[in-house]
């Protein structure tokens, strides 16, 4: 790794052998030990604590209790377990795709000449800058089922709904709650990589007759394929692990509606007498799903992109 | 033809107006009910505000204790946000330039965080075992830790695009490699400097999981706790609670205004690493 440096030999150049060797590495010991004891630790750690009966007392003794914590979440607690999975698949496709179609138009929309164009830009992406607690809190103010906005609107149409209060539509509502806060990140990415696609694409495919409709989707989406697979691995990554936003507007409820795989650990985290190596089991499960899913995921959207 | 693009343009526009609404709508009417009386809230909640409350503000500050609350994010968010483009800045430049045996590994293993599991249990541990709950250094060190990843990637980039021939300039005045670093490339990063600064400060003011774990005091709560706390408690009081999420998102939008090149830059650099 030195040999960079041996390069330059005979010019003068920072100490960074012999003596003044020292220095590099110092000034990377600070971050490595703070990433160590925050990061690698606990990513790690969680596999010794997923065989275990630790319950969050640190200063009791902590036994190995073997694969009982995989047992108990795949036999007598496995109806929560799948309940969650199957919630938080149903949480993960919804906001993936709608986000990202949503998010592609927008973008090449945004991408022609219009006037409001940075405008628009600035307050579509301007909600993703608000925390969780900020979102929640505004969008369970509207949906309140009492005397909330949206239920003024739906009860002057003759309909009704308990909205977040009822099981049928709180997964949605949190759906859409979640794609109104990131959909700007999305479009920002789309539109970077609409403006890498070269412009005489369009011109000659225009002076071949081309219409706007065969031009987006003969240039334009085959030419965004990087940017679609980037956004939508990131999606993915993001909306299995979401678990936030949902303690804020509905804490896994009405029931166990709104309860992800995120949130089913979150849960057992704070139950007391749950133990916390039961979480880190959950954990770890959790951990194994969205690997294996974002695995398929990439092969399939790089081999489609392979095959242009 | 010319008609035709004439049609299109009105629709664009009208699609992305109706979006544009969307997004804002929600907000101002945060914005209408947090000016509203008791009274005319509960007899007109969605009509405009008809005299504004300006004191419901100063109700949601002292009934909310949002000032002991706003004072710990802003420190929260000032501390991790120097803190971690004072250390990642450290080992980026190192790194850029490949300066100790086994550098690449080491890059390798900050940006092997995306692939790691959620790991609140052992968090649980580290954070109880080595005392640092209810703790603001214990917090920011965090916040600082969990940030490294992405705000390594980002300087590193930098440092790759600033000349060697300033090292060589700089040996043969004989500078210090510390001093090097902080006199020389420090403030040639600016613009990374300003990027990684926005993304851990916005994030640190926005984080909701970890202080609701880590800072149970009340003495240590940041404003998010303190508004979730305060929704719990006061639920039916609306215009307060309004009020209170104006007072959260005041700053963000400020800094929205005035440093959105670097938030959207910090935001993007996030995609690119994954």
């Amino acid at each position: 790794m030195t040999r960079p440096l041996s390069r330059q030999q005979g010019g003068a150049q920072l100490r960074t052998k012999g003596r003044g060797a020292i220095w590099p590495i110092v000034a990377v010991t600070p971050a490595l030990l703070l990433y160590a004891v925050f990061v690698l630790f606990p990513s790690i750690g969680n596999i010794y604590f997923s065989f275990t009966d630790f319950n969050g007392n640190v200063h009791k003794p902590i036994h190995w209790v073997g694969l009982d914590n995989y047992t108990r979440a795949f036999t007598w607690e496995s109806e929560g377990l799948w309940h969650s999975i199957k919630v938080t698949f149903i949480f993960a496709v919804l906001v993936t795709f709608i986000q990202n179609a949503a998010a592609v138009i927008v973008a090449v929309f945004l991408n022609m000449k219009i006037r409001l164009r940075n405008f628009y830009r600035s307050v579509i992406f301007a909600p993703t800058i608000l925390g969780v607690v900020v979102v929640g809190l505004i969008w369970t103010l509207i949906l309140d089922p009492y005397s909330g906005p949206l239920i003024r609107i739906v009860q002057f149409f003759g309909g009704n709904s308990a909205l977040l209060g009822s099981p049928d539509t709180a997964l949605y509502l949190v759906v859409f709650v979640t794609i109104w806060s990131s959909l700007g990140y999305a479009m920002i990415l789309y539109l970077a990589g609409l403006q890498g696609i070269p412009e005489h694409l369009y011109e000659s495919a225009k002076i071949d007759g081309a219409n706007a409709r065969a031009s987006f989707f003969h240039i334009t989406l085959p030419m965004l394929r990087p940017s679609i697979t980037v956004n939508v691995l990131l999606s993915i990554i993001g909306t299995l692990k979401t678990f936030d936003i949902i303690v804020v507007m509905t804490n896994g409820g009405p029931g166990t509606a709104t309860t992800t795989l995120g949130m089913h650990i979150f849960k057992n985290l704070l139950t007391p007498g749950s133990s916390q190596g039961y979480a880190a089991a959950l954990s770890i499960i959790h951990f194994v799903i969205v690997l294996a899913v974002v695995l398929i995921v990439q092969t399939y959207l790089q081999r489609k992109e392979a095959d242009l | 033809m010319r008609m035709q693009s004439k049609i299109q343009t009105g629709l664009v526009n009208a699609a992305l107006g109706a979006l544009t609404l969307t997004m804002v709508v929600p907000l101002l009417l945060v914005l209408n009910v947090a000016l509203k009386s008791d009274a005319e809230f509960l007899n007109h909640s969605l009509g405009l505000v008809e005299s504004p409350q300006w004191d419901n503000f100063r109700q949601v500050w002292i009934q909310g204790e949002m000032g002991v609350y706003f004072q710990n994010s802003l420190i929260y968010a000032v501390l991790a946000s120097l803190g971690a483009c004072l250390i990642s800045g450290l080992a980026a430049f190192p790194i850029a330039r490949k300066h100790f045996r086994g550098s690449q590994v080491v890059y390798f293993v900050f940006l092997s965080a995306l692939f790691f599991p959620v790991a609140l249990v052992p968090l649980l541990y580290v954070m109880n075992a080595l005392a640092l709950i209810n703790t603001y250094y214990g917090y920011v060190l965090l916040m600082i830790g969990n940030s490294l990843s992405i705000s390594v990637f980002i300087f590193v980039a930098f440092v790759k695009g600033v000349p060697r021939e300033l090292d060589e300039a700089a040996a043969i005045d004989g500078c210090g490699y510390f001093r090097y670093i902080l006199t020389i490339v420090f403030p040639l990063m600016k613009p990374a400097i300003a990027t990684v600064g926005m993304l851990v400060a916005i994030g640190t003011w926005n984080d909701f999981i970890n202080p609701y774990l880590f800072l149970t005091d009340r003495n240590m709560r940041p404003l998010t706790s303190g508004l979730y706390l305060y929704f719990g408690q006061y639920a039916t009081k609306w215009n307060y609670l309004s009020a209170g999420i104006i007072v959260v998102t005041a700053p963000l939008f400020a800094a929205y205004f005035f440093l959105q090149r670097y938030i959207v830059s910090g935001v993007t650099s996030g995609a690119i690493k994954g």
